[in-house]
């Protein structure tokens, strides 16, 4: 396997607060950003947060079933990259067809909604044993294997659970399960949904604005939480000519790389970012010069946007970025997968929006991020995710056809 | 492509390190012991579960106190197998004390830090019990496991967690197969992990077929562990545990044809010993580890303990021959069948 094969996206799917679809997010993204609000679910908060409107959510609900809010996100974003990619579930009848998803809070056993649920049983019944058992759980909240189970796919499923970086890392990773010929596509992103134990933890951890967040901002005091999912039809080159069809965009690399510095603190050297770039790079066969745009993971906490800043002056010195959290919020798990449906959008518009909440610039920072909308002269952007725990990883997506 | 198994690193109820397994499953110096049982809530109404839980100890051996304060038992477990299976692969001329680098870290696991999360939430609770501790919190993620191990080992590779239930080792292998493939890294620490909690073991008390259906039959019981492996492409010198040959994950046990005189080994606890049917030797050892979501990753150094000294105990609901027709063409697979009705395998010779 040679892992700079780039590998083709045919669709594209998103959701977040920002937008039902990948159209109207892009839309959100060029006019003004939305307004957080504290969630409902939590009386008397502060915090806000970017919660994905009901009105974005399908009025029928795809998966009766589904125990979670994430399932439903995943569903819509999937559903819209499929149509996107010109599929549908008939098409894919006999089709090695992988799903691989990121998620932070979405895929596990301990999921909340469920505890609730099996207590409401339990007072019924008088039984003091927890149903259902952790495997009914795994099936009714896990993303991966509601994509999977929904479209009928007979491929294999896998759940990413890297924290802030899986979606980028599911995109990343889903390569070689294409390379390998172990599928002939994969439907791979990320999903988060809003959860109330993410939401107390981060305010615990003081990493929380009381307002919108301003990634790379001087007044930059932490970020806001967000929600929602994205997903992308990954492909072999062998099916999309069957199909007579082209690429949206390509992967043409990824990287990931550990700080194996601090769980919740980055490395302020940015050792593990370092390292995520230059893989990506060795792995897309380019040099920072043919980077047009950056993606940054810009949560609006001091430390973070202080080493992407240090980072991208010293390996990517003219190169434009912008953070997108302003838009939508640190989404989490899905963040990666969203922000890289931004990226080749962004690509395909040949410009890049306005940083939101980027308004007075940082005298510590050395590199500032853009201001306004930004023309990119250029058909390949990086994008990055930073994780709790220090996992880096890093996307090179390109336009250019054939590469 | 093959890979080349260097070192294991194994925790559970029988102890630390391979020697444990050795000397638990291998060349018994004592009975398996019935597992204590133990009960959660009021005696009269409380069920009693059968539990083998871990003690990691030892882990004082390798890492200082101070920075393992704020690690929980979930994490312990994972970082003490990395910890012996990098050891393992120094020793008796194995790999030399550099590792081949970049080197990986997977971390496969069905459950997560659920005894941190799930049973520290109340089913009762107002959202003012949902207000974890900023170190609850920070353990309650779900690559914590491999973020410990990262830090405390100074691992700057790629490093991934892998959360598909019990489908979750399989692929995992899958993954560190693919990366040393690739060469996205050198080597690769990988490994299973899951830890006992209440609600898993009440939720298996109340699992049908536990037993296997079989009611004349000890039930299965609830464990936890971790098994760690070092693992580098096939390439490199000395051979001190088999290979792993290949790795499948897919919906039809059916597409499996199990190579002549191999055996499969399995947890006992599905439907694995029905699909696999009486004409094909099997072996469940989870009577020495517990069965739970990543036991797999045991089951997989029991495989290369049981190839390694090509002899077993019978005593574990094995009915296998360890005579010459295994010992001319040794091969046992791994099989796990999942609760979304896939299957897992891993071959090793």
């Amino acid at each position: 396997m040679n892992r700079q094969q780039p590998i083709a996206i045919s669709g594209i799917g998103c959701i977040c607060a920002a937008g039902g679809n990948l159209s109207d997010c892009m839309d959100t993204l060029f006019t003004c950003a939305p307004e957080p609000a504290p969630p409902t679910s939590c009386p008397g908060s502060q915090h806000p947060v970017f919660e994905v409107p009901d009105r974005f959510l399908p009025e029928v609900n795809p998966a009766p079933l589904a125990g979670t809010r994430a399932a439903r996100l995943a569903l819509k974003a999937a559903e819209e990259a499929l149509a996107d990619a010109g599929l549908n579930p008939e098409m894919l009848c006999g089709k090695k067809v992988g799903v691989m998803i990121g998620t932070n809070v979405s895929g596990g056993v301990s999921n909340r909604s469920l505890q609730q649920q099996s207590a409401g049983e339990v007072k019924e019944t008088g039984s003091r044993i927890f149903c259902p058992s952790p495997a009914k759980r795994f099936l009714a909240v896990n993303p991966a294997q509601w994509i999977a189970r929904h479209f009928n796919f007979s491929g294999p499923c896998q759940t990413i659970v890297n924290a802030c970086s899986a979606g980028g890392d599911a995109i990343g990773l889903a390569g070689a399960w294409i390379r390998s010929g172990r599928c002939d596509m994969v439907i791979a992103g990320g999903v988060d949904a809003f959860y109330e134990v993410t939401y107390y933890g981060f305010i615990a951890l003081m990493n929380c604005d009381i307002e919108p967040c301003k990634p790379f901002d001087a007044g930059r005091n932490g970020l806001n939480l967000g929600e929602g999912a994205g997903i992308m039809v990954l492909e072999s080159d062998r099916m999309l000519a069957y199909r007579g069809k082209r690429a949206r965009a390509f992967v043409a690399g990824y990287g990931m790389a550990s700080d194996a510095y601090h769980f919740t603190a980055p490395d302020p050297d940015a050792g593990g970012l370092r390292l995520a770039i230059q893989d990506a790079l060795i792995s897309a066969g380019t040099c920072p010069s043919d980077i047009a745009f950056i993606n940054a993971h810009g949560t609006g906490t001091r430390d973070n946007d202080r080493i992407e800043s240090h980072l991208f002056y010293d390996l990517f010195p003219d190169v434009p970025f912008g953070s997108t959290k302003g838009y939508t919020g640190h989404t989490l798990g899905a963040s990666g997968a969203i922000e890289a449906a931004f990226t080749i959008s962004c690509l395909e518009r040949q410009q890049a929006p306005a940083s939101a909440g980027f308004s007075e610039p940082d005298p510590e920072l050395p590199a500032h991020p853009v201001r306004g909308k930004t023309p990119i002269r250029g058909t390949t952007a990086l994008s990055e995710t930073l994780a709790f725990g220090g996992n880096n990883s890093v996307l090179i997506f390109t336009t250019e056809n054939g590469s | 492509m093959k890979v080349r198994i260097n070192g294991i690193g194994v925790i559970g109820s029988f102890g630390c390190g391979i020697q444990s397994l050795e000397e638990a499953v291998i060349n018994p110096i004592r009975p398996i012991p019935e597992p204590p049982r133990k009960s959660f809530g009021p005696e009269q109404t409380a069920p009693v579960a059968p539990e083998l839980v871990a003690d990691t100890a030892l882990l004082g051996r390798f890492v200082p106190p101070k920075a393992l304060r704020r690690v929980d038992h979930y994490s312990r477990m994972a970082i003490l197998a990395g910890y012996l299976a990098l050891q393992d692969a120094k020793m008796d001329g194995g790999l030399e004390e550099k590792l081949p680098e970049p080197m990986g870290v997977i971390v496969a696991t069905g459950m997560g830090p659920t005894a941190g999360t799930l049973d520290s939430q109340s089913p009762d609770a107002d959202t003012a019990d949902l207000r974890l501790s900023p170190i609850q919190f920070s353990n309650s993620v779900h690559n914590a496991a491999a973020a410990y191990i990262s830090m405390l080992l100074k691992i700057r590779g790629p490093n991934v967690s892998i959360n598909q239930y019990d489908m979750s080792v399989p692929l995992a292998f899958q993954t560190a197969m693919d990366w040393l493939e690739e060469g996205r890294a050198a080597s690769v620490l990988i490994g299973g992990v899951d830890c006992f909690s209440k609600g898993l073991c009440d939720a298996t008390l109340c699992t049908p077929n536990r037993n296997n259906g079989n009611s004349s039959r000890r039930p299965v019981p609830v464990g936890e562990g971790s098994a760690f492996f070092v693992l580098t492409p096939s390439g490199a010198k000395k051979t001190r545990y088999p290979f792993i040959r290949d790795v499948r994950i897919g919906r039809n046990l059916q597409d499996i044809v199990p190579p002549s005189n191999a055996l499969i080994l399995h947890d006992g606890s599905g439907e694995e010993a029905a699909l696999i049917g009486p004409a094909i030797s099997q072996a469940v050892f989870s009577s020495v580890y517990g069965a739970f979501p990543s036991s797999m990753a045991l089951d997989l150094a029991m495989s290369a303990l049981l190839l390694k000294k090509k002899k077993g105990r019978s005593a574990l609901h094995t009915h296998f021959d360890f005579g010459p027709d295994f010992r001319k063409n040794p091969r046992i697979c791994c099989l796990k069948k999942g609760a979304a009705g896939d299957w897992g395998w891993i071959e090793v010779e």
